[in-house]
């Protein structure tokens, strides 16, 4: 009996899926992603236990969310990297161009990347709560709710993330483009966010136009946020941190709703650019 | 089985194929002949749904992509010309990817099965990046049967293979053709078209100018047949006794070989034969020079070029 096109469909992203995450640990890429989120957040960890020795006492009321933050930062980035990579090497080696030979539309194809990656960062996610269970252990250093309702939340914010690099891997055609493009975007979002922070922490006092310029500049790096990936870690991680049952909701909504939408483009994307090198 | 109805692509001014209307019947071995640029690949894009037509459309078994995408491509295999793999992985590894794309069941025999047949079962375990070019080419033949196509769309399937791989890959066509395959051949090879395909469809300029048999594409364009006529020995008497023939265009006499042009409607050999003999002479050896393929490719391309050109005029 014939199948429905819906099950193909899922056996191509299946397939696809299956295939991408072994070449992701088969690479050395993600190991030294780990092992740098590691190194990073041991150094922030020995700062506090140095910091507990000279005073003898150091008020942290979550220790282990900043050595979080850093692991996540580097695996989501690692992550939305390897998917820009991933597909525009596969366009610019030709390879997608056979995989669209066969049953695999650009909606498979697209989803297939992004459940590879998501996996994938499961994985990384449980590397890290191993990481911080060990060092909460030798440190003493309480793995608090907080730390886990992030690692939780992570998964979402690493959905943002991977979802960006897939939809700038659809919209450019060579992998040197991509990468930099990945980069210039994200240290771009990465500065929206600092002067977001700067304006909004100034305190000094300010002409009537230059008052106004500053609150235009501070809702632009705001609306920015809602865009960049970066900033729906970091509004994760915030939430995680304060517990709030509604910005936990929001911070699962908002980025389902933005990885939904980019994934949405890139198969549109893909269809209008076409798969051949 | 495979059928395009006014299919056109234009890119911007530039069209690469004009209503293309093809009609490949089922079981049919169909030879898509033209020289670069001519369309051949933009259509074969369009078949696939690679690339998207201006105008027309294109079906495989009655149906656009449109209608049964995923149907339609699980009946489908495609060898490219140019085999680009995913290099680390060993043959075994990439051809069960496939299979498993395509939902073969029982791949591991399968895929045996066909490593065999283009005896590369040995190597199966070699990363494709050392693959040699003839074998990735076998790769790519493979990977196209796995799941037992009802359609094969070949380009350029033995160009970079060695006369011991063509005749592999021809003799697997020509298997696959007889379990009821119909087969869509993209070639410069003029003599390999020839050599296994029932129905040519030569392209020009995006336009098809001839579609046929191969016979039926030869007697179109030939206005005179040569036969070569070797005597024992040449006489003037048996010259002028065969230059007295109607169906006798001209007649070449190089030491005790003549030259005769006939009329390409009929076979007169055995007229030329009976002739010679009456002329008092012995007829040692006979041959019909036919028009091969290149010809009639040449001579068709040259004429719709020709006719281009005198349009523009």
């Amino acid at each position: 009996m014939a199948q429905s096109p819906f099950s193909y469909q899922l056996n191509s992203i299946k397939t696809i899926a299956r295939r991408e995450f072994t070449s992701i640990f088969y690479g050395i890429g993600v190991y030294l992603a780990l092992a740098l989120a590691f190194v990073v957040s041991s150094l922030i960890i020995m700062g506090y236990t140095g910091a507990v020795m000279d005073a003898g006492l150091v008020v942290l009321p979550d220790p282990m969310m900043s050595p979080l933050y850093i692991i996540l930062l580097i695996s989501t980035v690692y992550l939305g990297l390897s998917a820009t990579v991933s597909i525009s090497r596969e366009r610019e080696r030709g390879t997608m161009e056979v995989l669209f030979y066969g049953p695999v539309d650009g909606a498979s194809y697209v989803m297939g990347k992004y459940i590879e990656h998501m996996a994938a960062f499961i994985v990384m996610g449980v590397a890290s709560l191993v990481f911080l269970g060990l060092a909460s252990s030798i440190t003493r250093f309480s793995l608090t709710g907080g730390v886990l309702k992030g690692l939780v939340l992570s998964i979402f914010m690493a959905s943002c993330m991977i979802s960006f690099g897939i939809f700038l891997s659809a919209v450019t055609g060579k992998m040197r483009n991509s990468i930099l493009l990945f980069i210039l975007v994200m240290a771009a979002f990465a500065g929206f966010s600092a002067l977001e922070g700067y304006l909004l922490s100034f305190q000094g006092d300010l002409s009537a136009p230059l008052e106004y310029g500053r609150t235009f500049v501070a809702w632009l790096a705001h609306s920015i946020g809602w865009v960049s990936p970066l900033s729906y870690l970091s509004r994760g991680i915030d939430a995680a941190r304060i517990g709030d049952v509604r910005q936990l909701l929001i911070n699962i909504i908002s980025p389902v709703l933005y990885s939904g939408i980019l994934l949405w483009l890139s198969m549109i994307a893909f269809e209008r650019k076409g798969v051949r090198r | 089985m495979i059928q395009t109805i006014g299919l056109t692509k234009e890119y911007g001014d530039f069209t690469a194929v004009r209503d293309l209307n093809l009609h490949v019947e089922k079981g049919e071995i169909y030879g898509f002949l033209g020289p670069n640029g001519a369309g051949k690949t933009t259509t074969i894009l369009m078949l696939l749904g690679l690339v998207k037509p201006t105008r027309g459309e294109a079906r495989l078994f009655g149906k656009t992509l449109m209608e049964d995408y995923f149907g339609l491509k699980r009946r489908i295999g495609v060898v490219s010309e140019v085999q680009y793999m995913y290099e680390e992985m060993t043959a075994w590894e990439y051809l069960c990817f496939f299979a498993d794309l395509y939902g073969v069941k029982d791949k591991v025999k399968r895929v045996s099965e066909l490593l065999e047949r283009v005896q590369l079962y040995d190597r199966r375990n070699e990363v494709l990046r050392g693959y040699s070019k003839g074998m990735t080419q076998k790769i790519g033949v493979v990977r196209a049967l796995l799941h037992d196509p009802d359609i094969l769309i070949m380009d350029e399937p033995v160009s970079s293979l060695d006369p011991y791989g063509i005749k592999e890959v021809r003799d697997l066509i020509k298997e696959e053709n007889q379990k009821g395959k119909t087969i869509l051949i993209s070639s410069h090879l003029l003599s390999e078209v020839e050599r296994t395909c029932h129905r040519v469809g030569i392209m020009n300029a995006g336009t098809l100018v001839a579609e046929d048999t191969m016979d039926n594409i030869r007697t179109r364009l030939v206005d005179e047949v040569e036969i070569e006529v070797e005597l024992e020995t040449a006489n003037p008497k048996i010259v002028e006794a065969l230059s007295g023939l109607p169906f006798v265009k001209r007649t070449q006499l190089n030491g005790n070989i003549l030259e005769v042009s006939t009329s390409p409607d009929k076979d007169y050999r055995l007229d030329i034969s009976k002739a010679v003999a009456a002329a008092g002479g012995v007829v040692v050896g006979l041959n019909r020079k036919q028009m091969s393929l290149e010809d009639a490719f040449i001579t068709i391309t040259e004429k719709h070029i020709s006719q281009l050109t005198g349009k523009e005029d």
